[in-house]
């Protein structure tokens, strides 16, 4: 890794880079460039919250200095193309390109946190009146948040980072058990093209019978999120089924 | 089955939001959990959609509810001819496993409308 030529962008940088994994050269690189991801976010303002945006463009940069290789080029060109890629990435899942109303935007935001909160606190999935007393909200308007806030991702700091990189010891039964529902349908090439973490989604609900709320725990986002990403890879797999 | 709740709605595409609405909304007052809501509007999207490939020309989709024990048995059905239904290759596909996968007790019917999908969700906590 620490090559004489180190193509980062200055010798301070490349220095950092040489010290990771080291929590304390992580951290200056994050204080470093979150100039860089606050900057990139304000380019879709309008688009969705912007505290979201940040966050967003904030995890992205720790995954790109968690991926980064030197010999890949400069660090700056590898954040923004990172980061850049996970901001279209979470407006797109959150489907709020689409302007939503704001008064829909906080119920189903409001509905989302109380949907993770109480599936912790009960050890089980809520029902709507569960929610409702606890949102304060009535039970129409729950479902009205369930409905359209459906993918809203109050992502954390805590949240895992780079759940999607790399090898993970499952993706061997995974691979075997997708290549199973490849003889059924033509829908190979198009699996195979899904993104990884859609993948597993895919995997945990229909082979190996996770709930969604279990799937949104170890997958590390919200259950509404989860639901909305297994809706749309489900049309992505019919569309190109060319089941209506 | 002498459905509690009928609804029918035209055989196209964007009328399907309108029938999961009404569905989750009865799932919701049966006491159904979150995670039961949302795979059961995935499973009537599926089913829907997989009666209108199955019945060329079928005319409306027709959704029947009825509250069982500690369930709500419902059925999705197409108005159409139901000759041919099912068809031999229907368990065997992806959206059969998929559908199965996402509620309880799936199987292939008939009902007063033509060809449908039978199932029911666990409601209560």
């Amino acid at each position: 890794m620490a090559e004489a030529r180190v193509p980062v962008d200055d010798t301070e940088v490349a220095a950092f880079f040489e010290r990771l994994p080291d929590p304390r050269a992580r951290e200056a690189l994050v204080e470093r460039f979150r100039p860089l991801a606050a900057y990139l976010a304000r380019r879709f303002r309008g688009r969705a919250e912007q505290e979201d945006l940040e966050q967003v463009a904030t995890l992205a940069l720790l995954k790109a200095i968690d991926r980064f290789e030197p010999d890949r080029g400069a660090f700056v060109a590898y954040a923004s193309v990172t980061i850049v890629g996970e901001l279209k990435r979470h407006l797109r899942d959150t489907g709020w390109a689409v302007r939503v109303p704001r008064r829909l935007q906080e119920i189903g935001l409001q509905v989302s946190r109380a949907v993770d909160e109480l599936t912790q606190e009960l050890g089980r999935s809520p029902s709507v009146p569960e929610l409702a007393s606890r949102t304060g909200l009535t039970d129409d308007e729950v479902l009205e948040g369930l409905d359209v806030g459906s993918a809203y991702q109050a992502q954390s700091l805590d949240a895992p980072i780079g759940d999607d990189d790399g090898p993970s010891l499952e993706l061997s039964e995974e691979d075997a058990s997708l290549a199973m529902l490849e003889e059924w349908t033509d829908v190979a090439e198009q699996l195979r093209e899904l993104p990884e973490r859609e993948r597993r989604i895919l995997y945990l609900r229909f082979f190996q019978n996770m709930s969604q709320s279990a799937i949104a725990d170890e997958i590390g986002i919200s259950q509404m999120h989860v639901s909305r990403l297994l809706a749309r890879t489900l049309s992505q797999l019919r569309a190109s089924a060319g089941a209506v | 089955m002498s459905a509690e709740v009928k609804v029918r709605v035209p055989a196209s595409g964007e009328f399907l939001q309108v029938l999961r609405n009404v569905v989750a909304a009865l799932a919701a007052r049966a006491g159904c959990s979150v995670d039961v809501l949302a795979d059961l509007r995935l499973a009537v999207d599926e089913a829907a959609l997989r009666l209108l490939h199955d019945v060329p020309g079928a005319e409306g989709v027709v959704v029947e509810a009825e509250r069982a024990d500690d369930a709500l048995a419902l059925s999705v059905a197409v108005s159409g001819p139901a000759d041919g239904w099912p068809g031999a290759e229907l368990t065997s596909s992806m959206g059969w496993h998929i559908i199965s996968s996402l509620v309880d007790g799936a199987e292939p019917t008939t009902t007063a409308d033509g060809p449908a999908i039978a199932f029911r969700v666990p409601t209560g906590g």
